[in-house]
């Protein structure tokens, strides 16, 4: 299906289900709700197809370009009937699974994820390593079956959600960094596994420590090659840095003239504003062509990282509007509104940390895009 | 001009610039009005070889004029702009106006000169070239580039004219200059970052110097992607916003460079200070990319509606 039909098609379809889609707002309101409702909305748009278009059939998709899957997310997120978060796991997730499962399991897995049967989680980070990735220590000895892990995850957004978790492993020594990374694919019910949220300064449980205490994983929930999780992680970035990105990019979008909406008269400046939509137009221009560079099956690599560098800075300095428009709400407003604008100024604090904080986004610009050397 | 047909014409551009002569010369030989006056989205190659390589001409008249849908001639000068300003270089109803406005160095050897005048529509009218002051500004940019043109003449025969497309075509041309020129620039500072050393090894290696070096690249891609889509899209709107962020990211590029070329980069032997002048000067011309960034803002609040996106 070719991006214009699949684009008339969904948005019929979006005004015929309205009232299926839209959240309830009191059920929204917690984060168990959102992920209860992201899921319904990706389980009605998988059996509507329009969320098996971009994926491949051999996971159970329809085909087509991944254009469609960032127009699927563009649409939900302008309207509002998702969590762009949670929602753009499956983006980041899925072409892992695709990618470097063995096909059976892909096969099997990878439908659950998109119809929302499941959710996945993202096992990278480690206490000791945030930025420093290539030093994580989360062991997986060799079993007679597979793989026994003991270590600890932390960020690991969703995970007191998750049904499966895509681990990176240390399996060579703490000195083989990079070479001795591997990924694994892990049910979150094993045995020996302990979840606990941790509560952000927004209010939300976003993410989680994860502790593996003696997990067994069996030798089939390799992704890659033993020692190949460095690979792994670096083909998943740029994922996050794509269609995920156009997706909050969207409803970066919408948030502004949610904004404009409900900021009074003279409270904005007009340069203020005129900065902030020339932040998203250009973020918006940039992540295009990275859409239609996926589209043309080109491999993404360190240019995303000025993606994502550009949607961290457009992010923050709208929401550096919102208590200047609407301070009093921010500050004090009990209502649904008020707390909304609340938590997602304070979320936008971490627009720089996550994913990579900007810090790292400008080293790796620095180093393979200006070929400036080695940093020491 | 299909890719192909693109690439060489760049090429050969190129070729005749390092052989050496006037820019203008070298645009002459390659057909360059006939190719815009066909293809507008030609200016795109030539704006991004002068800003690379530090060049000035008449160009800019030629991409004004046949955005204002004029056919350009190595005898037409247009009177731009005054630096600063993005309304017409005349005003008035009267049958005599007033023109105050900037010209490229054409505006010297023209034998006329068009003029757009602000009325309740915009009109035009064709003015023979002795009939205004012209005099050579000097000024921040390499001398004989800018000049300024201002008289009195009699509005006779105006015409009907395109001025929102005239400032469209001068406003993606600039705003692929000040892109190119502030790639320029990074590269120059980028370069020295890698050579020049101290404690021991390149300043390169600082992150401090790494870091203001992405920012600039950051700057830079951020720019080109905007004017991307002024070249697919020849809206007013797509043009504004390519003019506003290239000025800033020219600004953002221009501080920062100038920061790690340090001593070396503030001697007038360095060729960084003819960029930073250059693009000073170009943020000035069709609107400043602080003037722009207002307007912007002030359309969006005056209608209260976020235009729409970019499509897919």
């Amino acid at each position: 299906m070719e991006l214009a039909e699949f684009r008339a098609g969904l948005d019929r379809w979006l005004d015929d289900n309205e009232a299926a889609l839209r959240p309830d707002p009191d059920k929204s309101a917690t984060l168990d709700g959102q992920m209860a409702h992201t899921n319904t909305v990706k389980r009605l748009a998988f059996d509507a197809g329009w969320m098996r278009y971009g994926w491949p059939a051999r996971v159970g998709g329809l085909g087509g370009s991944p254009l469609l899957r960032g127009y699927l997310g563009e649409a939900l997120a302008a309207r509002r009937l998702i969590e762009p978060g949670p929602y753009s796991l499956t983006e980041v997730l899925a072409p892992t699974m695709i990618d470097y499962a063995p096909a059976q399991l892909a096969a099997e897995m990878v439908p659950q994820l998109l119809r929302g049967e499941e959710t996945w989680c993202q096992g990278f980070s480690e206490p000791g390593t945030g930025s420093n990735l290539g030093a994580l220590t989360c062991r997986a000895t060799r079993t007679e079956n597979g793989w026994r892990i003991n270590g600890q995850k932390v960020w690991t957004s969703y995970a007191q959600y998750a049904d499966r978790c895509v681990l990176l492993s240390r399996t060579g020594t703490v000195e083989s960094a990079h070479n001795g990374i591997t990924a694994l694919f892990v049910d979150m019910d094993s045995p020996g596994i302990t979840v606990r949220p941790l509560q952000t300064m927004h209010d939300v449980a976003e993410f989680c420590e994860v502790f593996f205490d003696d997990v067994a994983v069996p030798a089939d929930r390799l992704l890659g090659a033993e020692g190949q999780g460095w690979a792994v992680a670096m083909d998943i970035l740029p994922f996050e840095r794509s269609t995920a990105l156009w997706h909050r990019g969207a409803y970066l979008h919408r948030r502004l003239q949610d904004l404009l909406d409900a900021a009074p008269d003279g409270s904005l400046s007009p340069r203020d504003v005129g900065a902030v939509l020339e932040q998203m137009y250009a973020f918006r221009a940039r992540s295009r062509q990275t859409q239609y560079r996926l589209d043309a099956g080109e491999r993404l690599g360190p240019e995303t990282s000025i993606d994502k560098l550009m949607l961290g800075i457009a992010e923050q300095s709208l929401y550096d509007l919102v208590p200047a428009a609407l301070g009093p709400a921010v500050v004090s407003a009990g209502d649904r509104e008020g707390r909304a604008w609340r938590a997602e100024y304070l979320y936008s604090r971490a627009a720089t940390i996550y994913g990579g904080s900007s810090e790292i986004q400008r080293n790796i610009v620095a180093r393979r895009l200006l070929d400036l050397g080695p940093d020491r | 001009m299909d890719s192909g047909e693109r690439q060489l014409f760049e090429a050969s551009l190129r070729q005749a610039v390092e052989r050496g002569g006037l820019f203008d010369a070298v645009l002459n030989d390659v057909g360059w009005r006939d190719a815009v006056a066909e293809d507008p989205t030609v200016a795109a190659s030539v704006f991004a070889l002068q800003g690379e390589l530090n060049l000035t001409s008449a160009a800019l008249d030629d991409v004004v004029a046949v955005g204002l849908g004029v056919v350009p001639s190595a005898a037409l000068a247009v009177a731009l702009p005054a630096p600063g300003a993005a309304v017409p270089p005349a005003a008035g109803d009267g049958r005599t106006v007033a023109v105050s406005g900037l010209g490229t160095s054409r505006m010297l050897i023209a034998a006329e000169v068009f003029v757009v005048v602000q009325r309740d529509r915009m009109k035009a009218l064709r003015v023979t070239a002795d009939e205004l002051d012209r005099r050579r500004i000097s000024g921040l940019d390499s001398p004989g580039s800018w000049v300024e043109v201002s008289g009195s003449v009699e509005a006779v025969d105006v015409s009907d004219v395109d001025w929102d497309g005239g400032i469209a075509a001068a406003r993606r041309a600039i705003a692929q200059e000040l892109s190119a020129a502030s790639r320029a620039m990074l590269r120059l500072a980028r370069d020295h970052a890698l050579v020049r050393e101290q404690f021991g090894k390149p300043i390169g290696a600082f992150q401090a110097v790494r870091h203001r070096l992405a920012d600039c690249l950051l700057a830079v891609e951020s720019a080109d992607a905007t004017i991307a889509v002024a070249w697919a899209d020849p809206s007013p709107f797509a043009a504004t916003m390519a003019k506003a962020v290239a000025g800033r990211s020219a600004a953002t590029v221009a501080r920062n460079a100038q920061q790690v070329l340090a001593g070396i980069g503030f001697t007038a032997e360095h060729p960084f200070h003819r960029y930073l002048k250059r693009t000073m000067v170009l943020d000035q011309l069709f609107g400043t990319s602080a003037s722009l960034t207002e307007a912007i803002g002030s359309d969006v609040l005056r209608s209260g509606k976020v235009p729409a996106v970019l499509p897919l």
